[in-house]
């Protein structure tokens, strides 16, 4: 069973989490050029590697960021929004 | 008896199995499933609380302003406490409270009235409420559940929400007079699958759908002069 660990509701299969995608800078649309703009709304970093994702614990509601090796497919740490300051 | 002003969430799913109705708390709920309801009970009963009054609360100011109207908050998150009156007080998450009173209990209604304030957000609950117990209803947590249900003492006071049957619960244990049970909440919406599929699994084990009769103490907990059986009379 693949395992995630939410940072107040402890360790559980994966099966109670929901992905919510990578974790990506938003440019200023005020100043950013068209292409900046339709490069961050279309497009999505497909390569391996370490990323910071949202994810939910479903049962909970509990949104928090998860460090994952996409590569591997390994958590490598998870917190809560503003705990990593 | 009355005509009920409040409708359970399992009432659609429970209309054709229930052998007598009462009403509880003004909501119609089964009194029987058949007469070995008590014998289901010891082995693996699956009862509906759902009639009890309940209100949410969630935001950074909620613990204390709950605490204004006289309503103890439990200091841990996912943890819950009774109150001296039987009330019900469980913290979900970290700002987040789930209130549901003793039979007879105003607390749930007078949140329901009051005008919450800054960073305070009501949240309407509309849960079906079961409880699960007897003596093979670990075997049922475990058929329909991951979660390690014997991290839930109940001396610990803590609380789970995971996910049952595909459905996401919120789930506590309690002492009682036959050893431990569990009460679980759910959405009313998929108050009717889980129920159904927790009563076929309980059916395999010995055990099914118990009314509220057979429950006895167990529906009032704290307070065993329930005034449930007063309209049941």
């Amino acid at each position: 069973m693949k395992l995630m660990t939410c940072p107040i509701n402890g360790t559980r299969p994966i099966s109670e989490f929901a992905y919510w995608g990578e974790i990506r800078p938003v440019p200023d649309a005020d100043t950013c050029s068209d292409a900046q703009w339709a490069d961050y709304v279309f497009n999505r970093n497909g390569a391996p590697g370490v990323k910071k994702e949202w994810w939910c614990h479903t049962p909970s509601n509990t949104w928090f960021i998860a460090e994952r090796d996409t590569e591997k497919d390994k958590v490598l740490r998870t917190w809560l929004h503003g705990d990593d300051k | 008896m009355n005509a009920p002003l409040r409708i359970s969430p399992l009432h659609d799913v429970q209309v054709s199995h229930a052998a007598r109705w009462t009403q509880a708390e003004g909501m119609q709920t089964p009194a029987s499933f058949g007469a070995d309801d008590a014998a289901k009970l010891v082995l693996a009963g699956i009862g509906d609380l759902s009639f009890r009054r309940r209100a949410g609360v969630k935001g950074a100011g909620a613990a204390n302003w709950l605490n204004a109207l006289g309503i103890a908050t439990p200091p841990r998150h996912n943890s819950f406490l009774h109150m001296d009156d039987g009330t019900l007080v469980a913290r979900l998450g970290t700002t987040e409270y789930l209130i549901e009173d003793a039979p007879g209990g105003t607390h749930a209604d007078r949140i329901s009235a009051a005008t919450p304030g800054e960073r305070i957000y009501p949240v309407p609950r509309f849960d079906a409420a079961l409880l699960i117990a007897g003596t093979r209803a670990p075997e049922l947590l475990r058929q329909t559940c991951a979660f390690d249900f014997d991290r839930l003492l109940p001396d610990g006071q803590a609380l789970a929400m995971t996910s049952m049957a595909g459905v996401g619960i919120t789930v506590l244990a309690l002492d009682g007079p036959a050893g431990p049970h569990f009460r679980l909440w759910c959405d009313g919406t998929w108050g009717g699958y889980l129920w159904a599929t927790l009563v076929e699994v309980a059916g395999d084990l010995g055990g099914g759908a118990v009314g509220l009769d057979a429950l006895g103490s167990l529906a009032g907990q704290h307070n065993d002069a329930s005034p449930w059986r007063h309209a049941n009379n």
